[in-house]
């Protein structure tokens, strides 16, 4: 449960990469799950599920800052697929937002 | 879920103590006598917490963090150590061993719960 | 669990370390040198001691301790010369310490009344101590900064180490304990990106934070949220209304432009329009810690023997005496069935319950088991005891304490420990002859002790042995003549001889001392030696020392019983006082001295119809040969039933009296039962054989052969 699966949580079809993550999403498992993530990077769209991830801290949404804002830097889209509570209270903690694709969870 | 927190401490009395007053501010406890027990709770399960006195008997608490560091699943979980003002000089080796929070024995529970609140919540 | 066991186990688990504590102690005495595992053990007992009554707010209790911690840790780390006057002012703080967790026992709520004892203790202990006596820390607030005494925010701007989530921590925690003292009104998270991403390690913690606090609490409240990343985290705190020059001072303190921090700080909104004085408070002002970094030994540890908390559960003593009242219960109701079983005839019946008994008698066992304590518990009283009584005596001692793991009865331990005190404060005192003497004699010097217990058929054994100048026969002959205790004309075995000590009236006056006589005499070691079902024997040889041994029986709860029966009423023997069982024989017995010829020997008996004064049997009668120790009688029955099992009750006062009885049972029919007290018996059997054989003895002189026998018997 605090190993990363070993399946890999990124998928690509044609422009678009998914990174579906589970589980954790924490300083335990950031290590396994970084060289997937950053593989994200080399399509131009990138979409993140956190919908099976259920624990979250703040060195795992480091991973994601520093995913999102690489995107941005390099002209990629970023959007979480939806908004996950967990994340959510953490991010609203540190006055951070992420853009999210799905209406419900809204960027603001 | 409620987070798991580790207690480990040579006497019951206190763990029990301990162990009440974490649980009823939300937490759900397990106990260890020494070290060695406590490395024995270890078993992959998730702990947010341990909470360790370093006098005991078997092994000290510095040893069990020491090892406890060496397992994946416990590498980066927080740890407060109990410490006494004549354990002073345990504090350096301690923060050799990765610990930092310190909470000075004797307490009242309020103390501990203060301090488990700057690392998890509940 | 409630607080108020919790307080009951503490006290329990306290007075335990205590204990541990004045062992280790003694041994210390003994071995100046000492070793770091005790050492450390010892340090241990006090910290555990304080770190538990830090939980219930004994202040009192904790000062003390503290201070004793204190010296203890001198002590481990070998700071301080260990001698006879430290190890005796611990000894004393020890027994003080025990005065203090009585009195919080009994009142948790009221101070301990510090009297001069308590003052003369401190003082001598921090005369041991490295620094003047400090307060106990308590999360006592460091004095910093002004209060917040108008609106405004604070502002804090924490740059995190790299390693703060490697340690444990994580920013989110102390942003959301922010939350207790007030609301967070503004905060800005800054990311320092990677250079490059294949180099980044994601588990090092790259994230700032600046953010505005609206809060009344003071600088070391809110400083106090990050007490445990301030050592290597920049931590910086500006109170509300902090000037110009305190953001401008800190942006200085930024690395890269201070143009840009202020900028992005003017427009969140953190920079005053004015410029109001105070100053910044930066990280929170650490305790000032005078930094001693000792050569502390790494603490070895091999084995837990000594205090293995995990490997035992505590029952409240009432909680087992009444699941052994309850099993007392079943035993008699399986019993019962059984019987009735028996009455159907149905063989099938009969093998369910016989196996249902069979169950049940394990229950049993292990039920009593439960109540069997090791007698180390009494046994690790003696080393203060003999410590302190050889010392005011001025006689060296050295005691050797044999089987103190053999298990005994829990409820028989307090019964137990006074007697045994007695018994060795005598040894010691009249037994072990001093130095001078000893070596005149060509013995050692140092006097030996041994208490030594272990397990003899049924019984447990506990001998106390000296190898001092052992009974003076002649000198107790005299005093009994003296006291007017000895019967008249009348020869005694050795045995008779050294038991006319535990007669009410043979210790005097003239012999109490301060060790040996404290109201207590030998007469009342063996009232409640007997109270506990129990035998006195003694052995001794002039000269060389000698021996008391005392036999219980394993448990005073449920024995083995032998049902027999006598002008209809039922009766009990232990079964592993039995010996055998047979018909009266009707020749090979002279009933004029009480006495069966047994295989080689004549061996005394009593007849119970005879004791309990009923008529003559008019039927067959058998005998039971009972044994006790190294005695033996036949006692003299109706009927043989069976085996049973009896729970022993106590006896009403109406049987109190009884002669040979030493308490009841119900039985599966529901009838009472007298549990005969075999030893009492025996004793009986063979005072009066001797009186008997005696008097035909002046009358006639065949049976020249029993009474032989009879004579080397009794010694």
């Amino acid at each position: 449960m605090l190993e990363a699966d070993i399946e890999s949580p990124l998928r690509i079809e044609g422009q678009e990469a998914t990174l579906t993550l589970q589980g954790d999403l924490t300083i335990f498992t950031v290590d396994a799950l970084k060289d997937d993530v950053f593989l994200a990077l080399n399509c131009p769209r990138i979409r993140v599920s956190l919908d099976a991830v259920n624990d979250i801290d703040s060195c795992g949404l480091q991973l994601l800052l520093v995913l999102a804002r690489q995107a941005q830097d390099i002209g990629r889209d970023f959007a979480l697929s939806k908004s996950h509570p967990e994340a959510d209270a953490l991010l609203a903690l540190y006055g951070l937002d992420l853009p999210v694709l799905a209406a419900e969870g809204g960027a603001p | 879920m409620d987070k798991t927190i580790l207690v480990v401490d040579d006497s019951s009395s206190f763990r029990n103590v301990v162990s009440i007053a974490l649980k009823d501010a939300g937490y759900q406890v397990i106990q260890a006598g020494d070290g060695k027990d406590a490395l024995g709770k270890l078993d992959g399960k998730k702990i947010h917490l341990i909470i360790s006195d370093v006098n005991m008997p078997v092994m000290d608490g510095l040893s069990f963090v020491r090892a406890a560091k060496q397992l994946a699943a416990y590498r980066f979980t927080p740890i407060i150590m109990l410490t006494t003002e004549a354990g002073e000089s345990k504090k350096a080796e301690g923060k050799a061993a990765g610990v930092r929070a310190w909470v000075v024995k004797p307490f009242q529970p309020p103390v501990l719960l203060d301090a488990v609140a700057k690392l998890i919540q509940a | 669990m409630n607080n108020e066991s919790a307080l009951a186990l503490f006290f329990e688990e306290a007075f335990e370390q205590s204990n541990l504590l004045e062992s280790l102690l003694l041994s210390l005495d003994m071995q100046p040198e000492g070793n770091a595992e005790d050492l450390s053990a010892m340090f241990r007992s006090a910290h555990t001691i304080k770190g538990s009554a830090g939980l219930f707010a004994l202040d009192g209790l904790i000062a003390f301790t503290h201070v004793m911690e204190n010296v203890l840790d001198r002590m481990r780390n070998g700071e301080l010369a260990i001698d006879k006057p430290l190890v005796g002012l611990l000894l004393a703080c020890n027994d003080h310490l025990r005065h203090m967790l009585a009195h919080y026992r009994s009142e948790p709520a009221a101070p301990f009344p510090e009297d001069a004892e308590h003052r003369r203790l401190l003082t001598a202990l921090e005369a041991h101590t490295q620094f003047a006596p400090t307060a106990v820390a308590s999360a006592a607030p460091c004095p910093v900064a002004p209060e917040n005494t108008e609106s405004g925010n604070w502002h804090l701007f924490l740059r995190y180490h790299p390693d703060l989530f490697q340690h444990g921590f994580d920013p989110a925690s102390f942003l959301r304990y922010l939350g207790k003292h007030g609301s967070i009104v503004h905060i800005h998270t800054h990311l320092e990106m990677p250079d490059r991403l294949q180099d980044f390690d994601p588990t090092t913690c790259r994230l700032s934070n600046e953010l505005a606090l609206r809060s009344q609490a003071s600088a070391a409240e809110i400083a106090a949220a990050f007490e445990f990343i301030q050592d290597d985290s920049e931590i910086d705190i500006l109170p509300p209304a902090s000037d110009y020059d305190a953001f401008a001072a800190l942006a200085a303190r930024y690395g890269g432009s201070p143009e840009t921090h202020l900028a992005r700080w003017r427009e969140a909104g953190y920079l005053p329009s004015a410029a109001p004085t105070a100053p910044p408070v930066q990280s929170p002002t650490p305790p000032v810690e005078v930094a001693i970094v000792q050569n502390v030994p790494q603490e070895k540890r091999r084995s837990a023997d000594r205090i293995e908390g995990s490997r035992f559960i505590r029952i409240e003593a009432a909680k087992l005496d009444a699941l052994i009242n309850r099993v007392g219960e079943l035993v008699i109701s399986t019993a019962s069935s059984r019987m009735r079983a028996k009455q159907t005839a149905d063989s099938d019946m009969i093998q369910a319950v016989e196996v249902l008994s069979q169950l049940v008698e394990g229950i049993r066992d292990d039920a009593l088991n439960l109540r069997m304590v090791p007698i180390s518990e009494i046994f690790n009283r003696f080393p203060r005891m003999v410590h302190d009584v050889s010392a005011r005596l001025g006689k060296e001692i050295e005691l050797d304490l044999v089987g103190a793991d053999t298990e005994i009865d829990k409820s028989m331990i307090e019964k137990l420990t006074d007697p045994l005190m007695h018994i060795v404060r005598n040894a010691i005192d009249h037994g072990i002859e001093d130095a001078a003497s000893r070596l005149a004699q060509g013995k050692p010097a140092r006097g030996l002790l041994r208490l030594k217990a272990y397990h003899d058929t049924g019984a447990i054994v506990v001998d106390i042995s000296d190898d001092g100048r052992g009974m003076n026969k002649a000198a107790i002959l005299a005093k009994a003549q003296e006291r007017g205790l000895l019967p008249e004309g009348r020869q005694l075995s050795d045995q008779e001889i050294y038991k006319l000590i535990f007669l009410p009236g043979f210790s005097t006056a003239e012999q109490v001392s301060d060790i040996s006589g404290r109201g207590v005499g030998m007469d009342v070691v063996r009232r409640n030696i007997d109270a506990l079902r129990g035998e006195i024997e003694i052995l001794s040889t002039a000269g060389q020392g000698s021996t008391l041994r005392i036999r219980l029986p394993l448990t005073l709860a449920i024995i083995d019983g032998f049902h027999v029966e006598v002008g209809g009423s039922s009766l009990v023997l232990p079964l592993d006082m039995m010996a055998e069982c047979m018909d009266m024989p009707s020749q090979q017995i002279s009933r004029e001295t009480r006495q069966i010829w047994l295989r080689d020997t004549w061996i005394p008996y009593v007849s119970l119809r005879e004791l309990f004064s009923l008529p003559p049997c008019d039927g067959p009668e058998y005998v039971v040969v009972a044994q006790f120790g190294q005695t033996t009688a036949g006692i003299i029955v109706d009927r043989l039933i069976g085996d049973i099992q009896a729970v022993i009750k106590p006896l009403g006062s109406l049987f109190r009296s009884l002669r040979g009885v030493s308490g009841s049972t119900i039985m599966g029919n529901g009838r009472l039962a007298l549990i005969l007290d075999i030893p009492q018996l025996i004793q009986l059997a063979l005072k009066r054989e001797d009186r008997l054989v005696e008097q035909r003895q002046a009358s006639l002189t065949e049976h020249s052969i029993a009474l032989a026998n009879s004579t080397t018997r009794t010694i």
